[in-house]
């Protein structure tokens, strides 16, 4: 099939529209459908984001209702600081309510162990009915702040016995950093929370507290 | 009166009818073509409006999160907190204290419990072992003990370091209970 040169330029000017038009279709289709990609993207990221965000509000509301208080109790349990104060009140309350002795009391320096924690011996002689020893020395799985019987030497001479304790107590520093407002939350599972009731039946330390004393009434010397 | 069309072009200048019909057949798919582009214009630029609103009205919902969030900062502390001492509560309760080892001794000892014949001397317990000697004053009492220890189900081993005999106290067994 011949075509002149007269039936090319006849058809030229139509030819070049639809090329233009094809070429100008392409490149919509592939710039367009690239943007709408890429804004539904940014949406979704958006919305997870959001999402997010209302799963941490949900988690921190429950949490202030559960942790209703200060966590001062929190950091009691494993003390950030004075923990073998605590210990040693512990030592001396727990002897005084079994009716024990106790003396030779030494403490140690902090050591430190695994995930930023450090332990803390505290050795004593207990003197008093070996029976009560044993639970003086059980007593100590169920008190504040977490102490550990390390090791212990009974010796009986009598009617009394005597036994040469080593515990730990274990303190640790306050977390110094506190996540950025978008990181995800992470709520306290089941294990953690009855974990928080057991230790709310744990003895606490017991400490005297001074009393003010009393301001007395100066007598006027003029009357 | 009867109209006449008359042709005063060359016939070799005349364009072929099927040149001229797909001429026309492509400005007709280029008109189509055409309208097509200009509504898939209109389509792209509205969807691309619509999703840009609708980011935008996450970043603002986003931002009124995050407000909320920083009013909520004391219960992200206690959190924070919480989540950080509970942990290390649970590695501190882990670690091996001499409970066990001071509840099954106790519970050994009360069952051997004779007034006047079987003394303990000394017990170390750690948490890992208990070491114990025992003076017996007879033979009958010695016995009634190793019968008991036999069978004793709570330690994986019992091991009988010494037996020795004395005129002045009686027979003398060391026990290591693990």
């Amino acid at each position: 099939m011949n075509i002149t040169k007269g039936e090319i330029s006849f058809l030229i000017k139509p030819v070049i529209f639809l090329v233009v038009l094809i070429i100008l279709f392409i490149l919509l289709i592939s710039i367009g459908i690239r943007q709408v990609t890429l804004a539904i993207g940014k949406i979704d990221e958006s919305k997870k984001v959001e999402t997010a965000l209302n799963q941490k509000i949900t988690i921190l509301q429950k949490v202030s209702q559960v942790i209703s208080g200060d966590t001062t109790f929190l950091d009691m349990v494993v003390p950030s600081k004075t923990a073998v104060l605590y210990g040693l009140s512990q030592v001396k309350n727990q002897a005084y309510k079994s009716g024990l002795l106790i003396s030779n009391i030494k403490t140690g320096t902090p050591v430190a162990d695994k995930n930023n924690i450090y332990k803390t011996s505290i050795s004593f002689d207990v003197d008093g009915n070996e029976i009560a020893i044993y639970d003086y020395l059980k007593s100590f799985s169920r008190v504040i702040p977490l102490m550990n019987v390390e090791k212990v030497k009974i010796s009986n001479s009598g009617s009394v016995a005597r036994a040469t304790a080593t515990l730990s107590v274990y303190s640790s520093e306050l977390p110094k950093t506190i996540p950025s407002i978008s990181s995800v939350a992470v709520d306290l599972t089941d294990e953690e929370l009855s974990l928080l009731n057991e230790l709310v039946s744990y003895t606490l330390p017991v400490f005297a507290e001074p009393k003010a004393t009393e301001q007395q009434v100066k007598e006027d010397p003029f009357n | 009166m009867i109209k006449r069309q008359i042709n005063l072009i060359p016939s070799e200048m005349t364009v072929p009818t099927r040149i001229v019909n797909l001429s026309k057949l492509i400005y007709k798919v280029s008109i189509i073509g055409t309208i097509a582009l200009i509504l898939i214009v209109i389509t792209l630029i509205s969807s691309l409006v619509y999703f840009n609103i609708q980011y935008r009205n996450s970043i603002a919902n986003t931002n009124i999160l995050k407000t909320k969030i920083a009013d909520l900062e004391k219960s992200e502390q206690k959190l924070v907190l919480a989540k950080d001492k509970l942990s290390k509560i649970v590695y501190i309760k882990s670690i091996n204290s001499v409970d066990n080892e001071l509840i099954n001794f106790q519970d050994f000892k009360n069952s051997i419990s004779s007034p006047s014949g079987i003394t303990f001397t000394e017990i170390s317990i750690d948490p890992i072992k208990t070491e114990t000697s025992l003076v017996f004053q007879n033979t009958e009492d010695l016995s009634n003990t190793l019968g008991i220890i036999q069978k004793l189900t709570k330690y994986k081993s019992i091991i009988l370091s010494s037996l020795g005999f004395n005129l002045s106290s009686g027979y003398l067994i060391s026990l290591v209970f693990r």
